[in-house]
């Protein structure tokens, strides 16, 4: 596993921990191929949105990096980035290093 | 879990280099707030407690570069005055399409930006407060300022549509359409234009910068936590 990813897994792991606090009914697993958002709809999309925010702050804080998790290229993908933790760390992993290259 | 690095109130203000702008910084300074605020050029005055970035409102990467610094010098961002905003008084017929996107990107997109990522801080203490500034060149339909009054509609759009995204965070979104206010803006507009204009409000006189402040005040109040959605026609329309 890169540096950039295991740094990555564990803002997403982080992340996890902060929205489970906020979560009733159902906490989200940190297994990779733990769904997130889609057919199952763990989170409502507030608690989406909660969620991609405060991974977007870690970030910063981590890596010095400002991104937008939520650009025109996650909204126009097949399958959605956000639909499992697998899923999510590709997304958030390729977007970090594409801001890395600017 | 409490982020707040100050006990003081941050406002955000945008265009704060001349005309309203500049007078919002000296009225929120008296009230004791501090205050970032930013235009494409620097300031010519000293104010306490005021922190200035010289930016394109409409660049979202220097937009995040200053809530960046927000958010990890003060941990809060109480209100955002959405006040940056070009005009250009021309025919439809003879408007380049450079100015239709200048207009667009500084009154429209950079509103919509600075709404984002001032709601990201503020959602964290589940309080904050956005004023935008819209126009009476909406429900006026002033002739020569087509675009112009498309984008004071459009943020009227955005501070209804915002005012219901936002609600569960405990942000408020709210809009301010001044009066004729005798500033920068509208220095190159001719006396019997501007005569003509006064005639159409319900009080045919000139505000103040006071009056404005009075209802952002009223708009940001701790105590208003249920006024939302709602757009404010200062001189009646």
């Amino acid at each position: 596993m890169s540096d950039k990813r295991e740094i990555i897994t564990t803002i997403v792991s982080s992340a996890i921990d902060e929205i489970n606090l906020d979560l009733v009914k159902k906490k989200i697993s940190k297994s990779s191929d733990s769904e997130i958002y889609g057919r199952k709809d763990l989170l409502d999309s507030f608690e989406l949105v909660n969620f991609i925010v405060l991974i977007e702050e870690k970030i910063e804080d981590k890596l010095s990096i400002t991104v937008s998790l939520t650009d025109d290229k996650a909204l126009s993908q097949d399958y959605s980035p956000f639909g499992t933790v697998g899923t999510l760390i590709d997304y958030v992993t390729a977007s970090v290093n594409e801001q890395s290259v600017d | 879990m409490n982020n707040l690095l100050t006990e003081k109130q941050v406002i955000l203000i945008s265009g704060t280099r001349k005309g309203l702008g500049k007078y919002f910084v000296e009225h929120f300074s008296k009230k004791n707030f501090i205050i970032v605020g930013c235009s494409r050029k620097p300031v010519d005055y000293d104010v306490e407690n005021y922190h200035h970035f010289c930016l394109d409102v409409s660049d979202g990467k220097k937009i995040k570069q200053m809530f960046s610094f927000i958010r990890k010098e003060y941990g809060r961002l109480d209100v955002l005055i959405n006040n940056a905003g070009v005009g250009s008084m021309n025919h439809s017929l003879l408007t380049p399409i450079s100015t239709v996107h200048k207009i667009l990107d500084t009154n429209v997109v950079a509103n919509f930006l600075l709404s984002r990522e001032s709601a990201k801080i503020m959602k964290k203490n589940k309080f904050g407060r956005i004023v935008n500034l819209t126009s009476f060149a909406v429900p006026f339909k002033l002739e020569g300022e087509a675009i112009y009054a498309a984008s004071k509609a459009a943020i009227i759009s955005l501070t209804e549509t915002l005012s219901k995204e936002y609600a569960n965070y405990g942000i408020t979104v709210n809009a301010v359409a001044p009066p004729a206010v005798q500033t920068d803006l509208i220095k190159a507009v001719p006396k019997e234009k501007m005569d003509v204009l006064l005639k159409r409000q319900t009080i045919h006189r000139y505000g103040t910068p006071e009056e404005v402040c009075s209802v952002i005040d009223f708009f940001i109040d701790k105590k208003n936590n249920i006024i939302t959605g709602q757009v404010v026609y200062m001189g009646g329309v």
